[in-house]
């Protein structure tokens, strides 16, 4: 498979997009004694597992790969038979398509997320004339895999990397979708035999989606870009870019200590003091050097601005997406509060997902309402608002002026 | 239960000069029993007949060493001067050839001066290799069917069709005396467990040659291959004044006749999977017989499991390869 597509191995080749500086890495947020730690978040949700990539009991995924001395004509035979074995895209399964749900906003409605992979980051201008960065992230090869309904469901030992909200055990289904088809021969017997009752190619990535029982999508379907409408909102989950192991200086912004020139021994880039001159112990959730970054991050509230249709691309608003480049993320509908007033039983996204119909075409580039258009007329100093040169006066100094 | 055979009063198309003796009571292990007997006892006096250990010069030309061993004539095989070289050559090696001319088994006894090359399934050019490599597999489809099934059924082994790759598979061709039978998946996985079982035991494959008296008594439960013994001799040139037929043991469990060389030993079987049974008309027999169908690739060619899996499905299909015949075979074609 194409190298640039290969997920990031945590730990070893991560690196963040642009050059390393300390503008980077000072928090804005300062010192916040109200915030709570990984330490503090585990303790609360115990079952939390932040560094975790895999539960044991999950089938083993990666085989094959060894060099089997075929002949070239039999290398390139057996390539053709692998396309061939998942040309046609119809599915096998006999049973017709499963009924589609009801949108309710009543029992509110979980929709199945999409799985993409982050490409990088562009300008794009809205229509005030202001320059924003967006997120480019590709849908990419996206099927559902499988359907567990919530009775099948353990939710006392269910493994996640995030805690499901508790108002929700008994209630959601377990979708699985997959990303990034593959070729069956670098993957186990057992990883293969996940897809074939949906008739798929395996995938290289696979994720969960716990929805409600009225968003059920059957096995089989391709997920596309157009699951979302421009100008949704939605809420990105990945893992942010692997540091290894910093100091406390990059990992929290302390201020470090002088450089040689004013004489300092031996306190550059340290902590200083641990104590807290009391109680003779270090207090849990004490700053200190150690892993940084690699960890699942939420982002919540990101605009869609953009989308391409012919290669399921999505513009997501801003730079700061959690991860490196060809890393992948979930991508769901926004749960702020704001944006879920929004949607209603008329106005909702597609539902249970976008679903191509015969005949109808796409344009190929939507975009959302404040977006500007290169391919529209320039704007015009009336379309955008210029503020006075002269600031505002103080009534006293206005007073002054007219004695 | 017994089940009588009613071929036995059948027409004469294939009666052999000694008929063959009544086999209602004997169950299969029995039979195979009495096979390894007589090949022990021949394979006995043929060795009491070297009175004098003589030496040959062996010229090995392998690309891992070249050196010139001093073997003993008669009682040497390729196999013993693999040993004298490397365990390498021992394990990969299946065939030699002597005098870049003829293709001999790893353990059958030297008999001149020669130069030998081992050869092995890596190769450029393994055609031989291959096609000994199938003709071993055919031979132990023989060996499950006669020991696989339940000690109630007799199974007749009739013979196989020569090695052919375009048939997608290899093939015995047998009497199964087992009425409809139409296997499934997993029973085929439980015969294809056999085979692997004896890759585990690692046996050889010795030859021996056998006049036609000794063949016959050796046979003598077997009406398949009695009738077979002198259709065979009439292909096989003869060296000597009598002809021998070629008859091949393996490790100390199974004996057949078979013509050409076979590989060195069970060890260098990769996968071994059954694909199908079909049946089919015999017209010199005047029977409708089972065809055992499988495929299987060596050791040393390591395959993922999906393109084996591509391949099994094509083996499934029913062999078209020659359905065994009795008569004046002008190719030679039967039995190989």
């Amino acid at each position: 498979m194409n190298r640039a597509l290969q997920t990031i191995c945590t730990r070893f080749l991560t690196r963040p997009l642009l050059p390393v500086s300390s503008v980077n890495f000072i928090p804005c947020a300062g010192i916040r004694h109200h915030k709570l730690t990984d330490q503090h978040m585990r303790l609360r949700y115990k079952k939390l597992h932040w560094h975790k990539f895999y539960d044991d009991k999950w089938v083993q995924r990666r085989g094959g790969g060894w060099d089997e001395k075929l002949t070239p004509e039999n290398i390139s035979f057996m390539q053709e038979v692998v396309h061939d074995t998942y040309a046609n895209e119809e599915s096998p399964l006999k049973d017709g398509p499963w009924k589609h749900g009801e949108y309710t906003t009543n029992p509110e409605t979980i929709r199945t997320g999409v799985l993409g992979l982050k490409l990088g980051t562009l300008p794009q201008w809205n229509k005030k004339g202001q320059k924003f960065y967006v997120t480019v992230v590709q849908i990419i090869d996206n099927h559902v895999i499988n359907y567990t309904p919530p009775e099948m469901i353990n939710f006392r030992t269910l493994f996640t990397t995030r805690p499901l909200r508790r108002d929700l055990h008994g209630k959601v289904g377990m979708l699985v979708v997959g990303a990034l088809s593959c070729d069956p021969r670098k993957f186990t017997r057992a990883y293969n035999g996940l897809f074939e009752q949906a008739g798929v190619p395996p995938k290289r990535k696979l994720t969960r989606f716990f929805v409600t029982p009225n968003s059920v999508i059957k096995p089989g379907t391709p997920l596309y870009a157009t699951h979302f409408r421009c100008g949704d909102y939605v809420d990105v989950q990945a893992r942010s870019i692997d540091y290894g192991f910093q100091g406390v200086m990059r990992r929290y912004g302390f201020r470090g200590g002088p450089s040689d020139k004013y004489g300092a021994t031996k306190f550059h880039r340290k902590r200083g003091t641990v104590g807290s001159g009391r109680k003779h112990r270090i207090l849990p959730g004490t700053r200190m050097a150690g892993l940084m970054g690699n960890k699942l991050v939420m982002m919540k509230g990101l605009k869609v601005w953009r989308i391409n249709t012919k290669y399921n691309i999505l513009y997501l608003m801003g730079p700061a997406v959690p991860g490196p480049n060809h890393g992948y993320m979930r991508i769901q509908d926004s749960t702020l509060y704001e944006r879920k007033q929004k949607i209603t039983n008329e106005n909702h996204p597609p539902f249970p997902t976008y679903f191509p119909e015969n005949g109808k075409v796409l344009e190929e580039e939507l975009f959302a309402d404040d977006i500007y258009r290169f391919d529209q007329p320039t704007l015009t100093l009336d379309d955008v608002q210029i503020a006075p040169l002269t600031s505002r006066r103080t009534a006293a100094k206005t007073a002054q002026k007219k004695k | 239960m017994m089940k009588i055979r009613s071929c036995l009063a059948l027409s004469r198309r294939f009666q052999s000069t000694s008929s063959a003796l009544s086999r209602n009571h004997l169950t299969n292990d029995e039979i195979r029993a009495h096979r390894l007997r007589i090949f022990n006892n021949e394979k006995q006096v043929q060795i009491e007949r070297i009175r004098r250990v003589e030496k040959i010069e062996i010229d090995v030309q392998d690309p891992i060493q070249s050196t010139k061993l001093l073997m003993n004539k008669n009682l040497s095989t390729p196999l013993h001067c693999a040993r004298h070289l490397s365990s390498v050559l021992v394990d990969r090696s299946c065939l030699a050839l002597i005098d870049d001319q003829h293709i001999w088994d790893m353990n059958r006894p030297l008999e001149r001066d020669c130069t030998l090359k081992f050869l092995h399934f890596m190769e450029e050019n393994c055609e031989e290799q291959n096609r000994a490599y199938w003709r071993t597999c055919s031979f132990i489809i023989g060996y499950i069917l006669e020991t696989a099934f339940k000690s109630t059924y007799h199974v007749e082994l009739c013979s196989f069709p020569p090695p052919h790759f375009q048939a997608g598979s290899f093939a015995y061709d047998a009497q199964l005396n087992i009425g409809d039978w139409k296997p499934t998946r997993d029973d085929l996985r439980c015969l294809s467990v056999q085979a692997y079982k004896l890759r585990d035991r690692d046996l050889r494959f010795e030859r021996l040659d056998v006049t036609q008296s000794v063949a016959e008594e050796m046979f003598a439960y077997d009406r398949f291959k009695l009738a077979q013994i002198p259709h065979m001799l009439r292909l096989v040139t003869p060296t000597d004044t009598q002809p021998r037929l070629s008859v091949y043991r393996m490790g100390d469990c199974h004996v057949d006749i078979t013509r050409g060389p076979l590989i060195s030993s069970t060890k260098q079987i990769g996968r071994f999977e059954f694909s199908a049974i079909h049946s089919i008309d015999v017209p010199s027999y005047n029977e409708t017989m089972h065809r055992v169908q499988a495929l299987s690739i060596p050791a040393q060619l390591h395959l993922h499991y999906w393109t084996f899996d591509y391949l099994l499905e094509r083996a499934k299909k029913k062999n078209n390869a020659s359905v065994p015949t009795l008569g004046k075979a002008k190719t030679a074609e039967k039995l190989e």
